[in-house]
């Protein structure tokens, strides 16, 4: 192993190199080498250090002299005296301060500055797969309090009050639906949380089980106790490994201390977590279809009701729950209901995770509180449009969203005025698209995405899908008319009505807002134009060529 | 495992951060981080702390902090002074963040996403 008892540093910042420090550290380099003192001291060049006129500066460490205004001759007294000697060259040593950390940007300020993370409070912060991590941070502490202090009907009341509404696309109050599965008696009950996150655009639940796992964790216990369910299950995407692993990791240790298992701090109530990896479709997201493929069979949408709060998984009643949902129950106990209300907006409370992605700058995933208007995380948070491009479409909420245009962008981003504008909260997906790309061809990319998912059960989506994704295509290739549109927009209405799940009563959600908000746009392309110039004759002859904007 | 369990626990992991090592090298491997090669920083850091043999620096692995864009991502926290992010940090970038900034305490400015007082 190589020791270094020496590390000299020659600032190499573009200032400087005017001022000779490259042939410093060469000089430098060649005595070191020719006292064959190379294995033991270490030579590096460094960004700038922030006092350039003093230079070219020189720190030797790890005793921290700088020399300034290092020349030739001084460089060969450093060495000679200083670094073969130990005996510093107080003539030649520097006596202000260097100012490095407070020359560099704050780049990621705005980024940071509009939000609040309450969910993501640990995230990216302590190490997962150590349980010790979270126990620091108080974890495992409101679940034993709650088993102290709270009854059940306490619990499910505090969730209720607090207004939390499902994370997972439907945005139902949580409160009530723990109410009806605690309400219903049977011998078992389950609490299953849904990692399927099968919705494009979306990442947010893999980063919470991979950053966070154990506040999911200690959630489905607080939600078993709520109900009386003292088995969960998380419902993991088959291709999130990652997330699979950590959640098993989790769960190991969680057992191996007795936090998961039987009597839970004595309290009597036994809890434990299994994992149920997905079979890879964007149905099985959906909560029926989700307890079908866990019974073993086709992920297929059932009739509701009966809702799986009344019978669920294997006929019992179950809390099917979504994993930012679930993350959002430990926060609310222990900061307390008013807290919680006092983020957002009196119709919807808390934080939401929102992933940015498409063509801004900054795409990642944020958490703010509710009601923050849509220009401010692109704009702010987001960075702007990417590209130099400017603004076309935002579509909120994942493929089933509404797209809203520039005159939306004030939009706040809530339940009750994302509805208002014909969109959805839905998974807080946030796609970004810039002028360069065409709304047809955008639309083309949303509803191939619909005909593909279509698990094929009911005949509204199955054939509907694929007569949408035939109508828009045929417009990108200019042979469609006013009339087949129309016929379009009805067909949706139908699907809307008689299909089965939220996949195929969806696409009218965006294709409403396209027609609306990028009617000039559409009415071209019937007039044979493209504006965007993306489109032309005969271009999905060959199959898939739909802008690939979600990746 | 009971209330007193879980305090006592906690007082283990207290104890276990104050004994903590001076330098700690925080690594995102979330799974976005590791598409974006993270595995390698991470193993670059760890080839350059365990050559120089700083034996008081520790690497901490941890999942993704939200800037995707800029992964991988590291931060620096040494004690008594502010913590330091840098993004997009490829193993050559992550050799040269710890020869200039955990052994020498010179900030690579150019590679800096945020400092945190
Ligand atoms: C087609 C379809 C896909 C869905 N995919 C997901 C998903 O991936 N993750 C999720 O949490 N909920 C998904 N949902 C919503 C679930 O059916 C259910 O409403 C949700 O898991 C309930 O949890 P919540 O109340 O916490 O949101 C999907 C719904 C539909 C119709
Ligand atoms: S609406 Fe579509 S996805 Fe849902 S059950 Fe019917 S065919 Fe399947």
């Amino acid at each position: 192993m190589e020791f270094y008892r020496a590390h000299v540093l020659v600032c190499g910042g573009s200032p400087c190199v005017t001022l000779g420090c490259k042939a410093v550290r060469e000089e430098i380099e060649r005595l070191v080498k020719e006292k064959r003192l190379e294995r033991e001291i270490c030579i590096i060049e460094t960004g700038c250090l922030g006092a350039c006129e003093e230079g070219p500066i020189v720190v030797v460490y790890p005793d921290g002299t700088v020399y300034s205004k290092v020349n030739i001759d001084a460089a060969r007294e450093i060495v000679n005296e200083h670094l073969v000697r130990g005996r510093p060259v107080k003539r030649l040593q520097y006596k202000g301060k260097l100012t490095s950390v407070s020359r560099t940007e704050n780049k990621s300020k705005d980024y940071f500055q509009t939000q609040k993370r309450v969910v993501l409070e640990n995230v990216g912060l302590i190490n997962p797969n150590n349980i010790d991590d979270y126990i620091l941070k108080d974890g495992y502490k409101i679940l034993e309090e709650t088993l102290d202090h709270l009854s059940p009907e306490e619990v499910v009341n505090t969730i209720k009050r607090s207004g939390l509404r499902g994370r997972g696309g439907a945005g139902f109050p949580t409160g009530t639906k723990l109410g009806v599965t605690a309400r219903t008696t049977a011998d078992q009950k389950y609490i299953v949380c849904n990692a399927d996150e099968g919705e494009p655009g979306t990442y947010k639940d893999r980063i919470i089980m991979e950053g966070d796992p154990h506040k999911i964790l200690e959630g489905m216990a607080l939600c078993g106790y709520a109900v009386g369910a003292t088995k969960g299950y998380v419902y993991i995407r088959g291709e999130y490994y990652q997330s699979i692993a950590t959640i098993r990791t989790a769960i190991e240790q969680a057992r191996e201390l007795g936090l998961l298992g039987t009597n839970l701090f004595d309290s009597g109530f036994d809890f434990d977590v299994e994992i149920k990896e997905g079979a890879g479709s964007y149905v099985c997201g959906e909560e029926t279809a989700l307890i079908q493929s866990m019974e073993g069979k086709r992920g297929e949408a059932t009739q509701k009701p009966p809702y799986p709060s009344t019978s669920g998984l294997w006929g019992k009643p179950t809390v099917v729950i979504n994993v930012e949902t679930v993350a959002n129950i430990v926060p609310i106990l222990k900061h307390g209901v008013d807290w919680y209300k006092s983020l957002g907006t009196p119709s919807s409370s808390g934080t939401k995770i929102f992933t940015l992605s498409g063509n801004v700058n900054n795409r990642g995933l944020i958490e703010v509180p509710m009601g923050i208007p849509l220009r401010e995380i692109i704009y702010g948070i987001g960075g702007g449009i990417s590209g130099g491009r400017s603004f076309k479409m935002a579509q909120i909420g994942g493929t089933a969203g509404g797209c809203l245009s520039e005159a939306q962008l004030d939009t706040p981003l809530d339940y009750e005025n994302l509805q208002t504008v014909g969109s959805s909260l839905g998974s807080g997906a946030i796609l970004v698209v810039d002028d360069s790309h065409c709304i047809v061809d955008v639309a083309c990319s949303m509803l191939n995405f619909f005909a593909h998912e279509s698990c094929g059960q009911c005949t509204p989506c199955r054939e509907g899908t694929s007569r949408l994704l035939q109508t828009f295509r045929k417009l990108s290739e200019f042979t469609a008319t006013k009339e087949d549109l129309d016929l379009a927009i009805k067909l949706a209405r139908v699907m809307q009505r008689t299909s089965l799940c939220a996949s195929g009563q969806s696409p009218i959600m965006p294709l409403e807002g396209i027609m609306q908000n990028f009617a000039s746009e559409i009415e071209a392309h019937l007039n044979q134009e493209c504006p965007a110039g993306v489109c032309h004759k005969s271009a999905h002859k060959t199959l898939g060529k739909e802008a690939v904007i979600n990746g | 495992m009971s209330l007193k369990d879980l305090e006592r626990l906690k007082q283990q992991a207290t104890d276990a951060q104050k004994n903590k090592t001076d330098i700690q090298i925080v690594v995102n491997m979330g799974s976005c981080s590791m598409a974006k090669n993270a595995g390698d920083t991470y193993d670059a850091i760890a080839d350059e702390i365990k050559k120089r043999g700083l034996e008081q620096v520790e690497i901490i692995k941890t999942g993704c902090f939200g800037m995707c864009e800029s992964e991988p991502l590291i931060e620096i926290i040494k004690k008594g002074q502010p913590k330091v992010t840098y993004g997009k940090i490829t193993p050559d970038k992550a050799r040269h963040i710890v020869a200039s900034h955990i052994v020498n305490d010179q900030v690579v400015g150019e590679l800096v996403l945020s400092v945190d007082e």
